[in-house]
């Protein structure tokens, strides 16, 4: 008896190495797809950081120099525009986690037709160019726009309010652009949870807000972190919307690379800069997800990092 | 390793992209993007393709051309451009990339035609002067609005102008600046200090800085402005697509220019793309050019034939041309563009 079990455990174990190594060389191909096209085009970026800039074109070929950086660290204005797409980041990925988990939510509960409708508005949107979503954005929000002459017309304002050409106008662009990702995340999460259990919560005498914060939003976590990631590193760096719906006051890190590389042609001090951009958004991110496993709910961070 | 994985990604890009010896029969031309694409294509291009046969592919854009072309000739596939037209420091840029190649003048006799003053600026040995443009402004006909650039900073309505790029406004904030002759103050950095202090001042009635043409007629019809400053050629031609508007141009006394040089890439189609510059040159063309276009044109046999409205407003003497336009010499300002455009964004950011 002892035996059978042995051969059996001896059996299972070459399973599983078999499938295993099988299971590896199938990410082959998705590794080596990485390697190429993110850790060569990061590495090309890096190394391009550590060339010399030059006026009479875009780069010293063959040269190494840390200048781009201590120029960079040492710029004012430039660190502002970093610590600016911070904020805007930030307060971008939390008004699209809050308003994206109860679009999801008002998704999961819903059923047939709607639900079928409320997803698909998310899935067509991800359709769109972001261009022409933030285009979209500028006869809404503009003075004489569809916006003010509703909020002027029904009394709401005297005057049409400035919705265009500041960080309103970003804001709201970004939410909209960012909030299909966090919705899809946090509906593919709450479709896995178990409705009983905010029933039996309800049953216990928690409210229908409590059965939600306490019961639905932990369960969610895992969904609500991918989607604010994802959230967070697209419009920490963005470029479309700052420049279509803001004004030069809401220039971010991306709007300096951008006029590094097409205006002043200095791509070094554009490539250094978008390094830092890198490292600093990875490192918020680690804080956060760090945060999370702190102080969150058990397990929600697995996978995540 | 690096530089095989940069050619690698611009091969795919190449590919996806198409590159400019994908057809024969075809040439690739990269002007600006907005209402000067739109008419170079109906009008130089479409002539061209109707007289030769040979398909003209028109790539619109603003930005990003000299990077790409920088980018994409790492790749196998040849330029994504066969000619591409340049000014300024995208000029002097792609120049010292070794990006472009000489122009074979015996190849292209119309240039003769083109106006000294357009020759001997700055060389024209990597690319022929094709037309040029000044800045204007553009206004709502029943609003208050400037009508100089020094009104700029007195007209008590909220006004525009380009924030994308520094040149421009240096140049009107140096016109304004009674530190030297003319725009002497942009060429000199110990005069930088006052001419910023003069831009920090204009800065002070600018409602937006915008970054092309369409931010211009959406910040117009959207009342974020009431006038601005604008290229006056597409300006007139904007206006022209808006009859239903009421908005006017003006051409101030003097104003920022520019021209531009178009120019042979390292295209194996040379002798296709001079020929194209020839024609492009052809006094019928220029004409029809600056007919459709309002753009001011290198060849000087158009003078006297300028479209209606710019009868008496275009120079029609090679003197006239010279004081007609304030270009920033890129290659005099090369040394101290970084600096001016980090000044400039500040300013405009703040």
């Amino acid at each position: 008896m002892a035996q059978a079990r042995t051969r059996l455990a001896a059996a299972l174990s070459m399973a599983r190495d078999r499938v295993g190594t099988r299971t590896g060389l199938l990410v082959l191909p998705v590794v080596g797809f990485e390697l190429v096209v993110f850790a060569g085009a990061l590495g090309y970026l890096l190394r391009m950081s550590f060339y010399a800039s030059t006026p009479d074109g875009l780069y010293q070929p063959g040269t190494w120099t840390v200048t781009n950086y201590t120029q960079l660290l040492t710029d004012s204005y430039l660190q502002g525009r970093l610590l600016f797409s911070l904020q805007l980041g930030a307060v971008v990925t939390a008004i699209t986690l809050v308003v994206g988990f109860i679009y999801a939510y008002a998704a999961w509960r819903a059923s047939g037709r709607f639900r079928a409708v409320l997803l698909g508005a998310v899935l067509v949107e991800l359709l769109i160019s972001i261009v022409i979503k933030v285009y979209a954005w500028v006869p809404l929000l503009a003075p004489n726009g569809t916006f003010n002459s509703l909020l002027v017309g029904s009394g709401l304002a005297e005057s049409p309010v400035a919705l265009l050409g500041n960080g309103v106008g970003v804001v709201i662009g970004l939410v909209y652009s960012m909030l299909p990702y966090v919705v899809l995340a946090v509906y593919a999460v709450l479709t896995s949870l178990d409705w009983s259990h905010v029933e039996a919560a309800r049953d216990l005498g928690a409210s229908r807000p409590r059965s939600v914060l306490e019961v639905v939003v932990p369960q969610a976590v895992p969904g609500l972190l991918a989607g604010g990631i994802t959230a967070f590193s697209w419009s920490t760096v963005a470029f479309a919307a700052p420049s279509i719906l803001g004004s030069p006051s809401e220039r971010t890190v991306a709007s300096e690379a951008g006029r590094f590389v097409n205006t002043t042609f200095d791509w070094p001090r554009a490539a250094a800069l978008g390094i830092e951009a890198v490292v600093v958004v990875v490192l918020v991110i680690g804080l956060a997800v760090a945060l999370v496993r702190r102080f969150g709910p058990a397990d929600t961070t697995e996978g995540v990092l | 390793m690096l530089g095989t994985v940069g050619g690698s990604v611009a091969a795919v890009a190449g590919c996806l992209g198409g590159s400019s010896s994908s057809t024969e029969d075809s040439l690739t031309v990269s002007v600006y993007g907005g209402a000067y694409g739109n008419v170079f294509e109906e009008t130089v291009a479409a002539a061209y393709e109707e007289e030769t046969g040979t398909t003209v592919n028109v790539s619109k854009a603003w930005s990003n051309r000299v990077s790409k072309l920088r980018s994409a000739s790492q790749g196998n596939g040849g330029p994504p451009y066969d000619i591409i037209g340049l000014s300024g420091f995208n000029y002097l840029t792609a120049r010292n990339e070794d990006l472009l190649t000489p122009v074979r003048y015996e190849n292209v006799p119309n240039a003769e035609k083109v106006w000294p003053f357009f020759r001997e600026y700055r060389s024209d040995e990597y690319g022929v002067p094709g037309e040029g443009g000044v800045l204007g402004i553009v206004y709502k006909e029943d609003s208050p609005h400037a009508t100089t650039w020094s009104e700029f900073m007195e007209v008590d309505a909220p006004a525009g102008m380009n924030g994308g790029y520094w040149k421009n406004p240096l140049l009107i904030a140096a016109l304004l600046t009674d530190e030297a002759d003319g725009v002497e103050e942009i060429y000199d950095p110990s005069m930088h200090d006052a001419m910023f202090t003069t831009l920090e001042a204009l800065a002070q009635n600018i409602a937006t800085w915008y970054r092309g043409g369409a931010d211009v007629w959406s910040a117009l019809s959207g009342g974020t402005i009431d006038y601005g400053a604008f290229y006056y050629a597409s300006g007139l031609a904007g206006i022209d697509n808006r009859p239903d508007s009421n908005y006017q141009m003006v051409l101030p006394e003097t104003s920022p220019g520019y021209f531009t040089n178009f120019c042979v890439t390292n295209t194996k189609k040379r002798d296709e793309a001079e020929r194209f510059l020839d024609f492009m040159l052809r006094t019928d063309i220029q004409t029809a050019w600056n007919q459709n276009g309002y753009y001011v044109p290198a060849n000087k046999e158009v003078a006297g034939n300028y479209a209606e409205r710019l009868q008496g407003v275009y120079p029609e003497t090679n003197a006239e041309m010279e004081s007609f336009f304030v270009i920033g010499n890129a290659e005099e300002l090369s040394p101290y563009q970084s600096d001016l455009s980090d000044r400039f964004t500040e300013i405009t950011t703040a």
